[in-house]
This record gives C-alpha cells, structure tokens and sequence, in this order.
C-alpha cells in the first residue's frame, strides 16, 4: 500500500513518515503543494496526509486541486489549525478525515489503516482466501492457523494480492503499491518478493501463479 | 460636606426643586402676608372710623335725644364682631362720659398714615368727613396708635360742636391691637398650612416627575443589564438617549470597540502561538512513538532522538522569544522610554554576551565603537541591549560556519546609528516586511530553530524607545545589514511623548 505525505515541517515529516514506513506502506513525501497535486494523479496511492500550513500553495488548495483532477483517493487532513471552522471546511472541500496537531501515533495509525481500507471499497480489516486469513489492523497472517512469519515488503505484496484475489494484479500496479520513490529497486526485486511469499504459502495456502508478460493472480487450487 | 442622598440624581433633582420651592413659596406667603396686614389693618381702621361716626352722630344729638340713641349705639357697637365698649367724650379738658382713661389728645401725637404698600392714600381713612355732618365736625375722624389699660391699642378721634357745650366735644374710641387684628393671625395660620400643604404635594408629584425625566438613564441602564456577555454589545444610536448622554454613549461605545479590538488582537496572538507549538510537540509525539517501538539503537530510533532535540528547541526558543515579546509590549500605551544612554556601552555589553555562541557557530563576530567616549542617545539601556543582542543572536544563528558579524555604532548628524552587519544568507527584498510578522519564517529556514519573533521583538523595542528600524543590503552586498537609529540626546531628552506616539 502506497501513502503520499504533504508536510512541510521536515522533522514531523521524518516522524510520519518513518512511522509509516515501519508498519509496511510505501510512502512518498512532499514539501510543497506543487509536487504533491503533480504527483497525486500519477501512482495508485492509497492514502494522502495532508498538513494545511504549505510554504507554496494553501493545504486547502492543493486538496481542492487534487479533487478536481479526478483524485478519489482517500485524503488525511493532519494539521495545526483545529478551530471547528477550519475541520468543517477541510471536510467539506473533500477531505475524508480531519486529524489536528499534537496527535497521538497510534490513532494517526489507525486512521490511516480504515482511510486505506475505505479506498479499497473492503472495511472489514479482515481479508481471507482459502485457509490464508490477514488481519490488517494487527498485520499478522496465518495460514490454517498457524503464523507466517512475513518480511514488510512480502507482507505489502500479500495484502496487495488478497484484496484482489482471483483477479489479475498486472505487476506495474504491484510494484507501484509496494515500492515508493525512495526505494532503491533492483530489476527483479518484485520477482524476488513474490518468490519469497509464494514458498511460504505452501504447503496448504492459495497460489501465486504468474500470467507471463502480464503480473500475478493469487488463487485457491 | 458630601449628603449622602447627592449621590442619586433624583435626590439631587429633588433637593434642587425643594429649594426653588421653598424659596417660591415663601414669596408667595411673604407677599400674601403684606396684602392681609394692609387689609386687615385698613378694615380695621375703616370699621373704627365708621364706629367713632356712630358714637359722634349719635352725641350730637340734642337732650332728650342723645340719651336715647346713646345706649343704643354704643349697644351696636359692642355687638360686632370685633367690639368696641371703650370710648369717652370729653369737653375742654373735662370728662363727659365713658372710660376716663381714653384721654383727649394734646394734637401732637403721630397719627396712623393711611397709606397702602405700595405708598398710595387710601380714601375714606383719614380725616373722613361725612358731608351730612360736616357743618358741626371742627376736626374730622382720624385714628392713631395709643395705649389702652397697658396693652396697645388704637384710637379714634374726632371733635366737634355739640349744642349745650360751650367748648368743643372730643369724641374717642378705642380697641386693643390684639381684639381688631384677631382675623390677621388666623389668616397667617391659614397661609402656613396652604404652604406646608402645597410643598408636600409638589414633592411628591416631582418625585414621581423625576422618576419620568430620568427614564432615558435608566434604559440606558437596562441595556446595560441585558447585555449578554458578548463583546459586540454597544448603546443604541442616540436617538432614544439624551443629549446629556451623547458624550457618554459615544465615548463608552468608542471604548468597547477598542476593548473588542485589543482582545481579538491578544486572541489571534495566542492562537498563533498555540498554533506554532502544535508541530514540535506532534513531532515529539511521533518520534517519541517510533523510538518506544523500534528501540533507540534503531535507524528510526536515532533519526527521533535528533528531531526530538530539534523539536524541543524549538519550543524552548518560542517559549523565550514569548516572554520577551511580552515584556517589550508590557508598556505599550505608556510614555515611550526616553531617557538618555550610552548607545557604544549597551551595543558592546551586547555583544559580549553573545561572544560564546559565536564561537560555538565558528562565527567571528566584532564590535566597532566611536573611540571618542560614550555616545549618548535617547532610549532605555537595557531594552537597547536586548535589541542589540536579539539582532546579533538573528545574525549568528542563520549565518554560516566562517561567516562574520560586525556590530557598529556611529554618530550621524542629529541621531545615533547601530548597525549589525552580516555576510550570511540574507533576507530577499520581497520578505523583508514580512519577516517582521509574528511567526513568520522564510521557507528555507525551516529546518532551523526559530521562533518567527526575534524581528518582531526588535521592533517593539525599537518602537517603545522612538527608534527607526531598516533592513538593508550590507555595503559588501552579501548578507544583511540592520540599522537602527536612535535619536540623539540633544534633540530627544526631555520631549514630552505626543498623542500620535502614545497611540501607536
């Protein structure tokens, strides 16, 4: 899962953006408003926070802008304006949630888990095909009960997969949702990934089969 | 002496209207009075002379006559309301009839003027004559005071010829002051009353008056009262008010309209500062976060521990430059300081102060002075020095390692000039104005600890000491120069602070 983070203070940036990186999403991040609406239409991003204090463009702005060109991704207003004036004109300017300035992490968290879940169309946080179970909010997955012991990014290709399984996941798109900007990727790291997570599902667990020239589709036997 | 009901304007109106009142009505009484005694004392004299002719008439008459009719007269007499029973009839010095007392006059006595209050004879009172009787009247009616059995009294007197008396007769009577002014007193009892009477209905209605006159006053005050605990409350126009109030209303609403001002300033300041505490303390938060679940030996670990420190800085520096801020404007509204000083002291202690942090910035930081003696200009030593420092603590800070601060100060031709001197970065022309809003940061500095107030800071002092602030390219053209100059002390000591600067 992929996340953009719009904040302009580099030392909460680091915090956010370090904290997110730690629970396995992807996350991109931008100092100013330009960038961010640029960038907002090019990568599958499954949730943008976005703090309202920008050097360049007003916060309000850039979400107005991103809403217009055809952004339905959902956006994280994370700000240090916390009036009721301001939370109900983010909201309305097309935010889906509203988070002011100091915060505690593990909402923050949470909120970013449903925000990326409701992007997804798929609230319930549990995802399961077959006898694989992933319980998003925990990020544990167990295979007829028993734990897998997934790395993070194997663990953001998985849960990639299961929210389309049986469906075919072309590997730009997978590759997109797991690797952000900063990620030095060698050509074959998706391969690598994939390879990993698919002898840890067997014995007993769905497929990853390669559709050749095309991407992945997880599937039950 | 202060009454205590002098502090309700209806006992003032009142006690103002009582004594118009008493004044009016003892007028009123006085004058009443003079018209009663002149009219009771000319009744008088008339119902005495027209008695004095019933006596005389009837003497007049021949024997066996006379002493018919007398008896009857005097009967008459005696039966009104004020009655006279005391006369005599003399006849050259020898007594006829009556009470012997009544003496005849010696022709000397003074006699009762006959004139009214305003100075006019009044008819029929003196020396009347009835034109029947006046062939027989040697001398005709007329009345004067006298003394009856020791009590004052008035007499009646008058003299004529009288067949069967050689010499002419004197005809008198006479009645006590007391017995014929009788009606006076009660008459005076009566006005008494009238006026106590009148004072204490026209008291009252005037209180109710009052009560009326002051209604506008008190819904002034009601509007007061109403008000809900809003800062928009103000008076209505001033149709529905009085004139009286006109002043007030204007100058109270005046009043409130500031009041409303100064606090919407003080909550924008404070949601400003509350708003610039938010990030470092949710960067403390988040990091705070990270390190709890990564450990600190941790990438994650260690990059929080160094923002942590940042983000605290940060709130150290606001919390500070707050304080400072709030001390430079504590006086804001009172007589700006201007008392002379020694601008080369206060510039070079300054800069002493902050010779360490220099270093510790790898800074050269210098001070060039007059080297004629003090320079004496107009201000306040110590918030000169925190201006001084707060601009070198500016040029320290955003300069770079091997960069240079020079601190100077000059004589120019009416003022004292300081000037900090920097070759770091500078400030680009288009910020310089707004670096002097609170809070406000240049984006390239974000990284760095600030607080956005040290420019706000310098310039609130440079205000309350009547200085002049710019922000200028240095003569090197790398880096800023900030002047500031001072009055000189010839030409500002002792100035009162005019109305424009106290508003400012």
């Amino acid at each position: 899962m992929r996340i953009m983070v719009v904040e302009d203070d580099p030392r909460l940036a680091r915090g956010i953006v370090g904290s997110l990186k730690a629970e396995g999403y992807a996350v991109d991040h931008f100092g100013e408003g330009v960038d961010a609406i640029e960038q907002s239409g090019c990568e599958p991003y499954s949730t943008i926070i976005l703090d309202l204090g920008l050097p360049d463009v007003d916060g309000l702005e850039v979400l107005r802008r991103m809403r217009r060109s055809g952004c339905r991704t959902p956006i994280l207003i994370l700000t240090a304006r916390d009036t009721l004036n301001d939370r109900v004109s983010g909201l309305d300017q097309g935010a889906d949630d509203y988070m002011s300035k100091p915060f505690e992490p593990a909402e923050f968290q949470a909120r970013v888990r449903a925000l990326v879940r409701r992007g997804q169309n798929a609230p319930d946080p549990i995802l399961q095909v077959g006898g694989l179970v992933l319980d998003r909010s925990s990020r544990v997955a167990t295979l007829n009960g028993r734990p897998l012991a997934l790395r993070r990014r194997e663990m953001a290709v998985l849960e990639a997969l299961m929210t389309r399984a049986g469906k075919l996941m072309s590997r730009n798109r997978l590759a997109a949702q797991v690797f952000d900007h900063d990620a030095e990727v060698s050509p074959n790291a998706l391969e690598v990934h994939v390879g990993r997570l698919r002898r840890k599902l067997q014995p007993g667990g769905p497929e990853i089969n390669t559709v050749r020239g095309l991407g992945y589709i997880l599937e039950t036997p | 002496m202060r009454l205590p009901g002098l502090s309700s304007l209806r006992g003032r109106m009142l006690l103002a209207f009582i004594g118009l009142l008493v004044v009016l009505e003892l007028a009123v009484a006085l004058s009443a009075h003079a018209i009663l005694h002149q009219s009771e004392d000319s009744g008088g004299s008339r119902i005495l002379l027209g008695s004095l002719k019933t006596v005389s008439v009837a003497f007049a008459e021949p024997e066996p006559m006379r002493s018919k009719v007398m008896p009857i007269a005097l009967k008459l007499l005696r039966r009104r309301a004020r009655p006279i029973t005391y006369y005599s009839v003399y006849s050259g010095g020898r007594f006829i009839a009556g009470f012997p007392e009544i003496r005849p006059p010696r022709g000397d006595e003074p006699r009762l003027a006959a004139r009214s209050i305003f100075g006019a004879r009044l008819p029929h009172l003196s020396e009347y004559v009835d034109p029947e009787d006046n062939v027989t009247v040697v001398t005709p009616a007329y009345v004067r005071p006298g003394v009856f059995r020791g009590e004052p009294a008035r007499i009646a007197t008058e003299v004529r010829r009288v067949p069967g008396f050689a010499q002419p007769v004197v005809i008198q009577i006479a009645i006590e002051e007391a017995v014929l002014m009788k009606g006076e007193r009660e008459s005076v009892r009566y006005i008494l009353m009238a006026v106590g009477l009148t004072l204490l209905v026209g008291v009252m209605l005037y209180w109710r008056a009052t009560k009326w006159a002051i209604r506008p006053f008190t819904d002034l005050q009601a509007q007061l009262e109403s008000r809900s605990a809003s800062d928009d409350f103000r008076f209505k126009p001033l149709t529905a008010a009085p004139q009286e109030a006109a002043t007030f209303i204007t100058t109270f609403n005046a009043l409130l309209a500031e009041l409303k001002e100064s606090a919407l300033a003080v909550r924008r300041f404070t949601s400003e500062a509350s708003h610039q505490m938010r990030t470092p303390l949710a960067v403390l938060r988040t990091h705070l976060d990270l390190v709890r679940r990564y450990g600190l030996a941790s990438n994650l670990g260690q990059d929080g521990l160094h923002d942590m420190d940042g983000a605290i800085g940060t709130l150290e520096r606001l919390l500070l430059q707050l304080i400072s801020l709030a001390r430079a404007e504590e006086v804001s509204g009172q007589a700006a300081f201007r008392e002379p000083f020694d601008l080369a002291n206060a510039a070079s202690s300054a800069a002493a102060d902050r010779f360490e942090q220099a270093r510790a910035h790898k800074v050269d930081l210098s001070f060039e002075g007059a080297d004629d003696g003090p320079m004496i200009s107009v201000g306040q030593p110590f918030l000169a020095r925190e201006l001084v420092g707060n601009l070198i603590d500016n040029a320290i800070r955003y300069n770079r390692p091997g960069g240079s601060v020079v601190v100077r100060v000059e004589r120019a031709a009416e003022s004292c000039r300081l000037m900090v001197v920097d070759d770091g970065p500078g400030i680009p022309v288009e910020a310089r104005e707004l670096v002097f809003d609170r809070f406000y940061r240049l984006p390239r500095d974000a990284e760095r600890n600030g607080s956005g107030l040290g420019l706000p800071i310098v310039r609130a002092l440079a205000e309350r000491m009547s200085a002049s602030l710019a922000l200028e390219d240095p003569p090197g053209g790398r880096g800023l120069m900030v002047v500031v100059e001072f009055m000189g002390a010839a030409t500002g000591v002792g100035e009162a602070p005019r109305m424009k600067d106290l508003a400012a």
